[in-house]
């Protein structure tokens, strides 16, 4: 009997993977396949030689034999060999690779045709001299004539009115949005911040024609349920583009305001206590902050660091008394973190309050950075700085994507932070942060009626008259969350809180706030409700892939021509407005993975803003074995199945039941496959990589001394260092094996501004130009150097965006869509281990009982007994 | 023509060993370089990598002195000191004593690039030696260590010196895993921000090795700390000759 050749190569294909040596037989088959699985490298079948080994695996092609492979390889797919991952381990090498590879290499494809060919239509100028020459009429129409401006303003309110409101046939839509989109391009190669305006114009000109057509054409539905799921779909829709409108108000033009510098005299100086709130945390965690409090710079006497211990431990009591910080307990637990700040206003004194999370280590010139704004601006109440993670989060970690693509906080400090702080709506964000005491006593300290009590206080304080201030400049980083259970957890917090202050203070209501103020907090509240309308996004197609429901009332046409403006002019918009903190699509990632739970947190405190209790953020721990978070995924599985049978109707429908209506079902299948790449990449997430080090190792490039045994000491630059030790990067022409062998013991000398600290440590590995370093036993006072010479360095985040590349719209797609596949990947790899597992150890049992008799040590107990 | 003298109150603090390192380091950056020896003890020869020298400063009259130079493999032209007679070199004390500007005129005379760097070596102080460099020097570099006896002795300078810029001081040997190495250095630099070099010269075996070895301690050890330290203040001098010149 003969197979056709595909599916002959499919199976020897498998067989290789499995190690099946011999195909024909189905007895090893189901021997690998169920007792014993081998994990060899997967290999494709032996080639006859080197060279053509060599080419297949260069292009990817699976099975030498298969001419048309060969083909496709050559000339229609070439392979694009992504950089090596982190993850890619526990596939079988290359095996992720070869799956994901057509894709990539489509999209890259197709982009490398489409792209020249594009920008080929856009006009080619002296990009930087015309956005100039648009500042400058910009300016003539701003600043001399303020009736022209008014005048212009309105018709260009009318005139934008019209052109989103005129109803077009399929045609005139398609040329109109041809023609915004080739105006989109054009724009986005223009620099500065006027440009970014009219991309926000431009795509907020596509989205209103979009929501206005979709209101007025498409909601004739039937009624019944498609009549219900039609008006969710359509006021999810409305969620996402009132956000999209505020989002771009919020972030109109960032302020980014800089530091002022203090008085020369240190008379002038206020007073300030720095508080350390902590509950549960180990010492472990604290100590490094409190170190690094103690060498901030400012007059010693002006500056008392206190640990607010509600866990009330003796050992934190000690170490406070050690180390000479003062100690504050209190006998009862009442409104967790802000409670606890609020019982220590009552034992302190000084004029401002300084407070971080203790896992936040801030640098020596916090205060010096942002006091000077207090000092010149007397009704500023609060300065925040960013919070900056020094260690990868679950999604960075588990993904690999740290350092490469901007973390999900990154875009709220980055960028909405400076925005709001242009309306004076920045935030207090519960750390890293400087409160003045007088304001804050009069609002009654840090608010307690929602678990975020940071928003809510500087709700309160803005209400209050006061302003207050964000000065983007990393000037303390912490630890993230280390489990993606822990982060949800967190986040969930967020939402619940964030909900609350909606139902209990709603920014829109009350008195006190401008009216940007108002949409700045609201923006940031809506935020957290995205749940509900990204679940509805995930399973709207599935109405009619299941059920057959239209729940929009028009021709698949009309929709992409429509929709398609609004997705793409969006993205081009926030890509320029946002593409340094968030890259183009991970938003989607984000959300989706926190869809789910927000959900129902958020609609609770909706209804029943008293209702649940605070959680604390579990950091410093570590994961010590990978896994997989199936509880976590639960509801993404679901999701998936759902999707996945959906796809499969849909197929039917495309071909029998639906066929008179292709355009719908396609349409219906792109958006659900859309959904499925989405979930695939929130899946991938809840795959927990493995971590191995306790202390986290910063990358950073500082001189050092290193002293050896013989007296000989050496310039050399650090590579990394934690708390526990550093890695040195030795010049090329040294060789550390020469230098040095492990368990020799040197001192490694790091300058802290004008002072040289040195430190005793030991060699623990020495490999061509590197050297790493273990710290011996350090005191408390070379502890506390440490701190201050690493992470309490003013340097120490300034350059901590350093060679992440940039975002690039497509890009971003293809990565997520590989993520998407991974995820998959991942959820079969791990069904077929625990399969393979179970079948194996019953088998075993079984193989055991059989063989018994004949092991050795039953054989010599029975031999024993018959003796 | 920028002339610097490297001076100082205690003995044993390495000015010859910086005296030859920095004009090295001066030498490889393409500067013209002229390392002159005012110490009787001769030894600077020694560290350039040229020894056992009778003829020098001391020994020759007139302006015949350069007639005695050396040109290192480093391209520093270098006047030892000479091994004068005990007779010749007492009448060349007499000389200075009476005439504090010996040295001064005959560098006038000399035919010296402006953007050239002219090192001098002297005896502690206070010697006539030590004087003479002074006096011809536009900036003279004070080497100490890291103790209470050479910022002791930088104290007095700053507080006797009537201007402070052209003296500057500079702390040799620091030893950052001793304590009281660490805190003369942030005393030193918290005491005299703008006279004392931010930036001192660290202990290095390499230094001693280099010169048993008889090269300079760029080709002995690149990467040593000391010669890091020493291109650094190399560097210091460079930007101090090209503001006095502005």
């Amino acid at each position: 009997m003969t197979l056709p050749t595909a599916i002959r190569s499919a199976l020897l294909f498998f067989a290789a993977q499995l190690a099946v040596t011999i195909p024909n037989s189905p007895r090893q088959w189901l021997w690998r396949l169920f007792i014993k699985p081998v994990c060899l490298p997967s290999r494709p079948l032996n080639p006859p030689s080197r060279l053509i080994a060599r080419l297949s695996r260069k292009l990817g092609v699976i099975d030498y034999r298969d001419t048309s492979e060969w083909v496709l390889r050559l000339l229609f797919l070439p392979s694009h060999r992504a950089a090596s991952e982190a993850n890619e381990t526990e596939l079988a090498p290359g095996f992720f690779e070869r799956l994901t590879q057509p894709l990539t290499s489509f999209v890259t494809v197709i982009w490398e045709h489409i792209g020249p060919a594009a920008s080929r239509l856009i006009p080619h100028t002296d990009y930087p001299a015309f956005s100039a020459r648009l500042n400058r009429w910009a300016e003539v129409v701003a600043i001399k004539h303020p009736f022209v401006q008014w005048v212009l303003l309105i018709l260009a309110t009318l005139l934008f009115t019209v052109a989103s409101t005129t109803p077009m046939n399929w045609a005139e839509q398609l040329v109109f949005s041809l023609f915004i989109w080739w105006l989109a391009l054009f724009i986005r190669r223009l620099p500065g911040n006027l440009p970014t305006l009219m991309l926000m114009i431009v795509s907020l000109l596509a989205s209103c024609r979009y929501i206005w057509w979709r209101a007025t054409t498409t909601l004739d539905l039937e009624p019944g349920p498609s009549l219900f799921l039609g008006f969710l779909l359509f006021a999810a829709e409305c969620y996402t583009w009132l956000v999209l409108l505020l989002g771009y108000l919020q972030t109109l033009r960032p302020l980014n305001r800089k530091p002022v510098a203090l008085p020369t005299g240190f008379s002038d100086w206020p007073t300030v206590d720095v508080f350390i709130p902590t509950y549960n945390e180990p010492l472990k965690v604290i100590r490094a902050t409190v170190f690094a409090a103690q060498g901030m710079d400012w007059p010693q006497e002006k500056l008392r660091i206190f640990i607010l211990d509600d866990g009330r431990r003796e050992q934190f009591r000690e170490f406070a008394e050690t180390v000479g910080v003062g100690y504050i307990i209190r006998p009862d637990n009442f409104h967790a973190k802000a409670g606890n700040l609020n019982h220590a206003l009552t034992k302190t004194t000084g004029e401002f309050v300084a407070i971080f999370d203790c896992d936040h280590i801030p640098t020596r010139s916090f205060l010096q950075v942002g006091m000077g704004w207090f000092l010149k601006d007397p009704n500023c109440a609060m300065l925040q700085t960013p919070h900056h993670f020094f260690s990868p989060d679950p999604f960075e970690r588990n993904l690999d994507t740290f350092k490469r693509v901007p973390n999900e906080g990154e875009l709220f400090y980055g960028l909405i932070q400076d925005g709001n702080d242009l309306w004076n709506a920045t935030f207090f964000c519960g750390s890293c942060a400087i409160i003045r005491r007088g304001p804050l006593e009069e609002i009654g300290g840090i608010a307690i009626e929602t678990v975020t009590e940071d928003a809510h206080t500087a709700l309160k304080l803005n209400r209050r008259g006061y302003s207050t201030a964000y000065l983007n400049i990393t000037q303390a980083a912490g630890l993230a969350t280390e489990s993606l259970s822990a982060h949800i957890g967190q986040r969930i917090r967020w939402a619940r809180g964030m909900a609350q202050i909606f139902r209990l203070d709603n920014p829109f209501l009350g008195k006190g706030l401008s009216f940007f103020q108002r949409l700045c907090y609201s923006n940031s509240m809506l935020h957290f409700f995205s749940g509900i309308p990204r679940l509805i996004f995930l399973t709207a197609p599935l109405c009619y892939l299941w059920f057959g429901m239209h729940i929009i009332n028009t021709e698949a046409i009309y929709i992409l021509i429509y929709a398609l403006p609004h997705i793409v002019l969006s993205s081009i918009a926030n890509s320029r407005n946002q593409g340094a903190h968030r890259h183009s699509f991970w938003g989607e990632v984000y959300e989706s993975v926190l869809a789910w739970y927000i959900t129902l947190p958020t609609t609770v405190a909706l209804l029943n803003p008293h209702f649940g209790k605070f959680n604390v953020t579990a950091k410093g721990g570590l994961v010590a074995e990978k896994f997989f978070d199936w509880t976590i995924s639960k509801p993404y599985i679901l999701l998936v199945a759902l999707n996945f049978l959906g796809i499969g109707v849909g197929i039917g429908r495309l071909l029998w039941w639906n066929a008179y209506e292709p355009g719908t079902v396609l349409l219906n299948l792109a958006w659900t496959l859309f959904n499925m790449i989405i979930l695939g990449a929130a899946i991938s997430v809840a795959s927990e990589a493995r971590q191995v080090r306790v202390n986290h190792r910063v990358a950073i490039r500082v001189p050092a001394i290193l002293q050896l045994g013989d007296g000989r000491a050496l310039h050399v630059y650090t590579q990394d260092y934690s708390l526990g030790g550093l890695g040195l990067a030795l010049p090329e022409e040294i060789s550390a094996t020469e230098l040095a062998k492990a368990g020799d013991k040197v001192w490694v000398t790091l300058d802290r501004g004008d002072q040289e600290c040195a430190f005793p440590a030991r060699v623990v590995m020495a490999n061509k130009s590197q050297l790493g370093l273990q710290f011996d036993e350090l005191s408390i006072a070379d502890e506390r150097r440490l701190v201050q010479c690493t992470f309490g360095r003013a340097d120490a985040w300034i350059g901590k965006n350093d060679g992440r590349p940039n975002d690039k719209p497509l890009e971003g797609f293809r990565e997520v869509c590989s993520l998407g596949l991974r995820g998959y990947l991942r959820i079969f790899q791990r069904i077929r281990q625990s399969l393979t597992n179970n079948l194996h150890s019953v088998a075993q049992h079984i193989v055991e009982k059989f063989e018994s008799p004949a092991s050795p040590t039953h054989l010599s107990s029975k031999v024993i007994s018959r003796l | 023509m920028f002339i610097v003298a490297l001076c100082s109150t205690c003995g044993g603090v390495g000015r010859t060993t910086v005296t030859a390192g920095l004009s090295s380091a001066l030498g490889r950056k393409g500067r013209r370089v002229l390392a002159i020896d005012l110490d009787p003890q001769n030894m600077l020869g020694l560290h350039l990598g040229i020894n056992l020298l009778s003829d020098g400063l001391a020994t020759s009259s007139g302006d015949t002195w350069m007639e005695t130079s050396w040109r290192t493999s480093d391209g520093v032209d270098f006047v030892p000191f000479g091994n004068p007679s005990a007779d010749v070199a007492w009448q060349l004390e007499v000389e200075l004593k009476r005439d504090p500007g010996w040295l001064s005129q005959r560098l006038s005379r000399l035919d010296f690039p402006d953007e050239g760097i002219v090192l001098i070596d002297s005896a502690r102080l206070p010697s006539r030696w030590g004087e003479a460099a002074r006096h011809a020097a536009d900036l003279t570099l004070f080497l100490g260590h890291p103790d209470p006896g050479s910022l002791g002795g930088f104290d007095a300078l700053s507080r006797g010196s009537k201007s402070q810029d052209n003296i500057a001081f500079l702390l040799n040997d620091v030893d950052p895993t001793r304590t009281l190495h660490r805190d003369a250095l942030l005393l030193a630099r918290n005491r005299w921000p703008d006279t004392c070099l931010q930036y001192p010269i660290h202990r290095d075996e390499a230094v001693a090795e280099a010169l048993a070895h008889g090269q300079s301690i760029f080709d002995y050890a690149t990467r040593a700390q000391a010669a890091h330290d020493l291109q650094g203040v190399a560097t210091w001098l460079l930007n101090r000759h090209s503001m006095t010149a502005r």
